[in-house]
């Protein structure tokens, strides 16, 4: 008789629910825009020459479609590659099936090596948009395979993962924009909205606008076009755009190295010493100057050195070699424009071409910049914004570097501990050479105007942090007034006190909430002095700037705002008291009173054809500064039209004059204003009438 | 009973507001720093807390209100400051972690605001809870954007202004 005994289960499998998926693709990539980059990643691992992001946000629903012209896939290789996340790629079987025929993981272009392994990036569709649709192939002969996840069948709970059905088909003609062949990938229904501007302060470095964002990040993305790669191309297109630079093709080539005051290039390698089975690293540096910077030091353009490190790394965590440089990049002052204010500052990492986030991103600061600064106690030489750079790392040389799952940093182990170190030691040395050369030696070097308007620079600075600290001290004992106020309303309310005496009472606290409402006014005015620096920057950015800030009193006050002018003017002066004044000007203009119902206008015209100023007229279509001011050209003789002391224009003008340019009613009638604000270009003494 | 917890680290503003509200009737506990603060949160389980910016101890930044509410999310937090302009105060709010921001401005109305907060706080510690509000602002703490506050967070932080003021 057969032993028939059944022996007793010794271990237990996992079964996740379906909605693992919806938990991993919404809080492991947290940021939207990195759910895209994982899709151009996976386009240029398929070695794809074009990939386009394309936003449809116009029509309903919003749709993201990327498209590449890679290699495609067929149906073994999609589900090889799609519906196995976190599977090897040397794992062959696709449950049993046979693997696919060709294995478009190994057909990528020569020189690129797979940026994703895990693929776990795609499953980050589902925090784009509802629906996501796949129309893929190889030839250009095949039909089209499309594969459609509808997110939602993920969220049941009840259910196992492999028991949710992934519909596919094959259809002849896919949907305008399909490449020949490749991978076209549209999400359906978009989660968050792509249009318009971030709420709130902007942060450095960074745009503005959504788009801008996916833009700049897309810009990071990929380092393969620096030289081995040129064919690469990578554009953003979308129907709907806030500002025109949003879209267009992404460059990734890199004016920095160009405009770059100091160049440091690194190479770390090693050599291990079988004896103790330790590595002892060699670095290989170069340190380039341009020619400011010769002449300023008297050093010569590059400088080569070769350092022994005599403290060698322990097997277990030598992270590998690797190399990269850092740039000294000092803002010059009349470059602290857009096009600088966006440049990346971060030093970021690449693998084999592809950026690792969130290294050197804005807000990364992996190699502790600011507490460097810190630690030089306010003389640091290298501020985060003059400095940046790239270091690269490969599969092939530091295969112990790994990527965390959720996309956001390495592996914290040994290895990365061990990297990050050898990178910023590279970093303190390349920080001290700059403190020596520009810093210390720099200070001695200059012209001695240059070393009094650095000192001036240094003592507004701390000028202006003193007035703000007083006026934060001054708010206190007014906030403690402002409750003792309310008492006092409350006790005026008592009716055991005479009628006449709480008429009285309350007039009095009247009196003193208004009186307490302007000194918080005043206070709150010097805790937000304007930057008195002078410095070049395009005058048409700040009538733009001002025009987006007063956009909404202008809507609220049915006034339509132009401005007029579109090339760059360069003025030289104060930019906070310019757009001060502007700013003063522009609010005035909308806000004057007017005749009759229709929508009032404000010009704001640009003209830049003199050499010593730039002239801005503000002109306004409202009633004018009254009959006393027909010909009044100084503005401290002119009353209000409000009913209020004209006290912002009296202010503003006196910021012109204090900023070496002035201000003139060039005319007021009843049917409007011109009033002039001239800017000086730095070149000569800008005429007062 | 219902407790209302001030955070300031201005003398005269702490006796002023509690002399306020304690004339109305109503309960006022008050902390000179964020440390005093959160001790007092814990032993008091107030149900608004009122609680200045710029204050020794706010070091941790936004972080301890954060925490606050993912204590008791139904706790109502009212940040109040002098210092924040107001695109600060636009993002602080979009991260849906305090009830409003105050800024001083307008010192009478801001303590007017301040006493209303206190009063409706009072009155709705009085009613039964209502779990509805408990759960969805439950929800609302669970949703807070991680990246997007510790971004402001550290962006405030490195615009503080230094303790005492510049003196130097």
């Amino acid at each position: 008789m057969p032993d028939e005994t059944v022996e007793a289960p010794t271990a237990m499998t996992l079964k996740p629910s379906a909605r693992l998926q919806r938990f991993l693709g919404r809080e492991l990539i947290s940021d939207p825009n990195l759910a895209i980059l994982e899709f151009v990643k996976n386009a240029y691992d398929a070695g794809a020459k074009n990939v386009t992001v394309r936003f449809s946000l116009a029509t309903t629903p919003t749709t993201v479609t990327i498209v590449d012209n890679g290699t495609g896939m067929d149906e073994a290789g999609f589900r090889f590659n799609w519906l196995r996340p976190g599977f090897s790629q040397k794992s062959v079987e696709y449950r049993g099936d046979a693997p696919p025929t060709v294995n478009p993981a190994t057909k990528v272009a020569a020189g690129r090596k797979p940026a994703g392994e895990k693929g776990l990036g795609r499953l980050a569709a589902g925090r784009l948009g509802e629906v996501l649709v796949v129309w893929t192939r190889m030839a250009p002969d095949a039909p089209w395979l499309r594969v459609e996840f509808d997110w939602s069948r993920f969220d049941d709970m009840y259910q196992p993962m492999d028991a949710i059905s992934i519909p596919f088909e094959y259809q002849e003609k896919a949907p305008n924009g399909a490449p020949k062949t490749g991978t076209m990938i549209q999400i359906i229904g978009l989660t968050q909205s792509w249009v318009g501007r971030i709420p709130g302060r902007p942060a450095p470095g960074r745009p503005r606008t959504r788009l801008g964002r996916l833009k700049q990040d897309l810009s990071f993305l990929i380092r393969a076009n620096a030289a081995k790669d040129k064919s690469f191309k990578l554009e953003l297109e979308s129907d709907v755009v806030t500002e025109s630079s949003d879209i267009g093709n992404i460059s990734s080539e890199s004016s920095r190295l160009e405009t770059a005051q100091y160049i440091y290039r690194f190479d770390v390698q090693a050599s291990l010493s079988v004896k103790d089975q330790r590595w002892e690293p060699t670095i290989h540096r170069e340190v380039q100057r341009n020619l400011d910077a010769q002449r300023a030091t008297g050093r010569p353009s590059i400088d080569i050195s070769d350092y022994i490190d005599p403290k060698q790394v322990d097997a277990s965590r030598w992270p590998g070699s690797f190399s990269g440089y850092f740039l000294y990049t000092p803002p010059p002052a009349g470059r602290r424009a857009q096009d600088i204010d966006l440049a990346p500052t971060g030093v970021l990492l690449y693998r084999d071409d592809v950026l690792v986030e969130p290294y050197g991103l804005p807000g990364n600061d992996w190699l502790g910049v600011e507490a460097r600064k810190a630690s030089r106690q306010g003389h640091a030489a290298i501020q985060p914004s003059t400095f940046s750079g790239e270091v690269e790392i490969t599969r092939l040389k530091n295969p112990a570097l790994l990527d965390m799952s959720n996309r956001l940093g390495l592996l914290d182990d040994e290895f990365s501990e061990e990297f990050v170190r050898l990178v910023r030691r590279e970093f303190a040395n390349f920080e001290e050479l700059i403190y020596q050369e520009v810093l210390v030696e720099g200070n001695w070097l200059g012209k001695s105007e240059e070393r009094a308007a650095k000192q001036a620079g240094l003592a507004e600075e701390v000028a202006q942090l003193r007035l703000k600290a007083l006026a934060h001290r001054a708010g206190q004992p007014l906030q403690a007034i402002g409750f003792d106020v309310v008492g006092l309303e409350l006790m005026a309310s008592d009716e055991r006190i005479p009628i006449d005496l709480r008429a009285r009472l309350k007039a009095y606290i009247e009196k003193l909430e208004a009186n307490v409402n302007r000194l918080a006014r005043i206070v709150e005015e010097l805790s937000s002095p304007p930057r008195l620096e002078t410095s070049e920057f395009d005058l048409m950015e700040v009538a733009n700037d001002v025009a987006s800030e007063l956009e909404w009193l202008a809507a609220q006050s049915r006034v339509q705002l132009l401005v007029d002018g579109s090339a760059p003017r360069a003025a030289f002066a104060s930019r906070d008291l310019t757009f001060e004044v502007l700013h003063e000007l522009v609010t005035n203009a909308i806000e004057v009173p007017r005749t009759g119902d229709e929508t009032g206008v404000v010009q704001v015209a640009i003209d830049g054809s003199r050499t010593e100023y730039i002239s801005v007229l503000v002109v306004d279509d409202g009633i004018g500064f009254g009959p006393q001011s027909g010909k009044v050209t100084s503005l401290a003789l002119i009353e209000s039209t409000k009913g209020r002391p004209a006290e912002g224009l009296v202010n503003a003008e006196n910021s012109a004059t204090a900023m070496r340019g002035s201000m003139l009613v060039r005319e007021t009638s009843v049917d409007g204003t011109t009033v002039e604000f001239r800017v000086p270009t730095g070149a000569r003494p800008v005429p007062t009438s | 009973m219902s407790y209302a917890l001030l955070i300031d680290d201005d003398p005269q503003i702490i006796e002023s507001a509690a002399d306020l509200v304690r004339q109305q009737g109503l309960t006022l506990e008050t902390a000179s720093t964020w440390e005093e603060g959160l001790q007092k949160f814990h032993a008091y389980s107030p149900d608004l807390v009122v609680s200045d910016f710029n204050l020794p101890g706010s070091e941790m930044g936004l972080t301890l209100l954060l925490k606050m509410s993912r204590i008791r999310p139904s706790v109502k937090l009212i940040l109040i400051s002098a210092y924040l302009n107001e695109a600060d105060v636009a993002q602080i709010k979009a991260l849906n972690v305090v009830a409003d921001v105050v800024r001083k401005t307008t010192p009478v109305e801001t303590a007017r605001r301040i006493l209303a907060a206190v009063q409706l706080s009072s009155e709705s510690a009085a009613r039964p809870t209502d779990w509805i509000e408990f759960a969805s602002a439950a929800s609302r703490i669970h949703h807070v954007d991680d990246d997007a506050f510790a971004q402001l967070d550290r962006f405030l932080q490195s615009h503080r202004l230094p303790e005492g003021g510049a003196r130097s």
